[in-house]
């Protein structure tokens, strides 16, 4: 995964600095409009979401079981499975393979767990071409940049930064047209796909009973990729899998109401295993990768129920702090609410642990959830946990401001003090920016000055 | 092993809501053609409801607007609209084999072959009113690039195929003879620059389908 060292305030002060974050703006707004308008539109909508929730947290519970019935109907059908402890096991079973077929290009469809593991580099190091084939991906790609929203990779770059880029790099003329730079792509992709080797996908769904990858796209890249070349891999994290085709069913109706505000995706593209004797086209060889990589831990913890997620990206769009952040800020490929929650359990509290503090626990994600997930009940639960990887002035702080806190007297005579001092520095009813170890956290605020007299001494007053 | 941790893990995991509605909301129209035909519109289908002979009429108009000779296309397709088959060979057009080898060089040149036709003529086994998409269920004699690599793709549905829902869709899925389900709302699109609604990034630009009554 892409691991940032720097803070999360620090990424955030980069990104503000960009002056980006006004396209992320408009644009997760569009796509929060259409989820909203996608909802009031479809009456069942509401108990979709519940049957939804459900599915996922039935299917979870039994997940073993639904795993290994999976593995058995792919391999049933002609597929290979191979369940990958980690990155570097994933990354090694995908580069060997490419190695033994003699796969000089592979053509990639977007994919999270992908660019969570990293795989673009493993193959690029092993002199393997891989070319991303999602438009927006493939810009990022093209940039050497990484994605700024799940569905929507490039959010962060208007149609000149595209046209320059274009220009710069694919030896065309200049042209700030979205149709013709979609040309542009069309046409440089379309020769690329014709001739790999390898596609390689992530699975939006994986149908336990059928050995089955669902794989929803717009453009249609998804469908190329898994049909042109010989060989397809398709790459999921170990919570993708429904157990039946009529939970597929369900989870579809959902996902692209929730992501884009379409009924359904353009291309909703079922697959299970290699083609058939007698299918005129379609890879000859299919392969499942399932990884773990951090998620079994995550299932055995208190935030179990962020596996719930189909990562949509309703809940980035309903995020305040992710419109005014961009993606970029949250540090790795998981960004907004859910990669609060996701980044840190996958990756470790110890490092991420200030992921959690960047959110006003509004709790907009949960209510654009399409299956429900508490976010800000599991932000809560990180932070609870995070508290011993804080600074000892926190922590100190924290430990006397409750100590004063559950001592009526103590707690009275330190409010008069402070009514003192709010008369003398607070003159407008504010105070100033506190010097020293408040000083960042009060740069931020308005701090009201502490009143002249406390609520305790006003309360028995007006009682005589 | 893989499996022996997921299940350790599962010993302690707070799953909640595993408790809710058992059944799938229901979703049924009175006249799901109707519905079918407003729901493809709104996504930039082609929509044309036709008797037979004047399906027929729309296939060629299609051909002649794209100033094409040549197609590939699913086998039997009388199966879904009774003469055309010879209606496509009366009008001298070239049908082009679809079919791709299993070996790597010769698979690009049938690549070569094949990603350059601009019409590309399919049916539809089932439709889904709800969201105004086609079902396609491939296997022998069915290639996926018909609606995949052309400029224009024509889809033959009879009305009796559509169905409210895609859940009822799902639930007549067979794997017995195909290894690729493809559901199709509309032509290819991407919003990815600057969210402007652009037409055929990848797959076909026109998909027209013709409800045979």
């Amino acid at each position: 995964m892409t691991e940032s060292p720097i803070t999360f305030r620090g990424r955030v002060q980069d990104a503000l600095a960009g002056g980006v974050p006004i396209a992320i703006d408009a644009g997760a707004r569009g796509h929060f409009q259409g989820r909203v308008r996608a909802s009031a539109d479809f009456p069942q909508m509401e108990d979709m979401r519940d049957r939804a929730r459900q599915i996922r947290g039935l299917t979870l519970s039994l997940l073993d079981h639904h795993l290994a019935q999976f593995a058995d109907s792919v391999e049933r059908r002609g597929g290979s499975v191979f369940f990958a402890v980690d990155a570097a096991d994933a990354n090694d079973y995908i580069v060997r393979l490419a190695a033994a077929e003699k796969v000089r290009r592979v053509v990639k469809v977007k994919s999270m767990v992908t660019e969570e593991i990293r795989l673009n580099d493993a193959l690029e190091e092993a002199g393997i071409e891989t070319v991303e084939t999602d438009l927006g991906e493939f810009i990022v790609q093209l940039a050497g940049e990484t994605p700024s929203h799940i569905i929507a990779p490039v959010l962060h770059k208007n149609r000149f930064d595209v046209a320059e880029l274009f220009a710069s790099t694919l030896d065309v003329e200049y042209t700030d047209d979205p149709t013709e730079l979609n040309n542009i792509a069309r046409t440089y992709l379309r020769q690329r796909f014709l001739t790999a080797d390898m596609g390689i996908s992530g699975a939006n769904f994986a149908v336990a009973e059928d050995g089955a990858v669902a794989l929803v796209t717009n453009e249609g890249n998804g469908r190329i990729s898994t049909t042109a070349p010989r060989i397809h891999v398709a790459v999921m994290g170990m919570e993708r899998i429904v157990p039946t085709r009529a939970d597929l069913a369900v989870m579809l109706e959902v996902l692209a109401r929730s992501a884009t505000g379409q009924k359904l995706s353009v291309y909703s593209n079922i697959v299970a295993g290699p083609r058939r004797s007698g299918e005129p086209d379609g890879p000859d060889q299919f392969h499942v990768v399932i990884i773990d990589n951090g998620r079994s831990a995550t299932l055995g913890s208190s935030v179990a129920e962020i596996m719930y997620c189909i990562r949509c990206g309703a809940c980035l769009n309903a995020c305040p702090v992710y419109r005014h952040v961009g993606g970029h800020a949250y540090g790795t490929v998981y960004m907004g609410p859910i990669g609060k929650v996701v980044t840190p359990s996958l990756l470790g509290l110890e490092q991420w642990h200030d992921l959690p503090a960047g959110s006003s626990l509004c709790g907009a994600c949960t209510e654009a959830c399409p299956v429900r997930i508490d976010i800000p009940r599991l932000l809560v639960d990180l932070r609870r946990q995070t508290t011993r990887h804080k600074p000892w002035t926190i922590r100190t702080g924290i430990a006397l401001y409750s100590r004063v806190a559950t001592r009526p007297g103590l707690f009275r005579l330190l409010t008069r003090v402070a009514g003192v001092f709010g008369r003398v520095l607070g003159r407008s009813g504010w105070l100033p920016h506190i010097p020293g170890l408040l000083r960042s956290w009060s740069a931020a605020r308005d701090v009201p000055a502490p009143a002249p007299q406390t609520f305790d001494d006003w309360w028995r007053k007006r009682g005589t | 092993m893989f499996l022996g941790r997921v299940a350790a893990a599962l010993r302690g995991a707070d799953l909640p809501a595993s408790i809710g509605p058992d059944d799938v909301p229901e979703i049924r129209f009175e006249d799901p053609i109707a519905v079918f035909e407003q729901e493809a519109v709104a996504v930039s289908t082609e929509v044309t409801r036709a008797r037979p002979g004047e399906a027929l009429a729309t296939v060629a108009r299609v051909f002649e607007a794209a100033g094409a000779n040549c197609f590939i296309a699913w086998d039997q397709l009388d199966g879904f609209l009774p003469g055309v088959e010879a209606s496509l060979e009366g009008w001298g057009l070239e049908r082009i084999d679809a079919g791709v080898s299993a070996d790597p060089e010769a698979r690009k040149l049938d690549h070569a072959r094949v990603g350059t036709v601009a019409i590309g003529i399919t049916g539809a086994d089932l439709a889904i009113a709800a969201s105004g998409s086609v079902m396609l269920i491939h296997g022998p004699g069915r290639p996926r690039s018909a609606s995949l690599l052309v400029e224009h793709h024509i889809v033959l549905l009879p009305a009796a195929r559509i169905v409210d829902s895609l859940i009822e869709a799902m639930s007549r899925v067979t794997w017995e003879h195909t290894s690729n389900v493809a559901i199709i709302t509309g032509p290819s699109r991407t919003g990815d620059i600057d969210s402007v609604l652009t037409l055929g990034v990848h797959g076909p630009r026109h998909l027209h389908v013709i409800v045979i009554e």
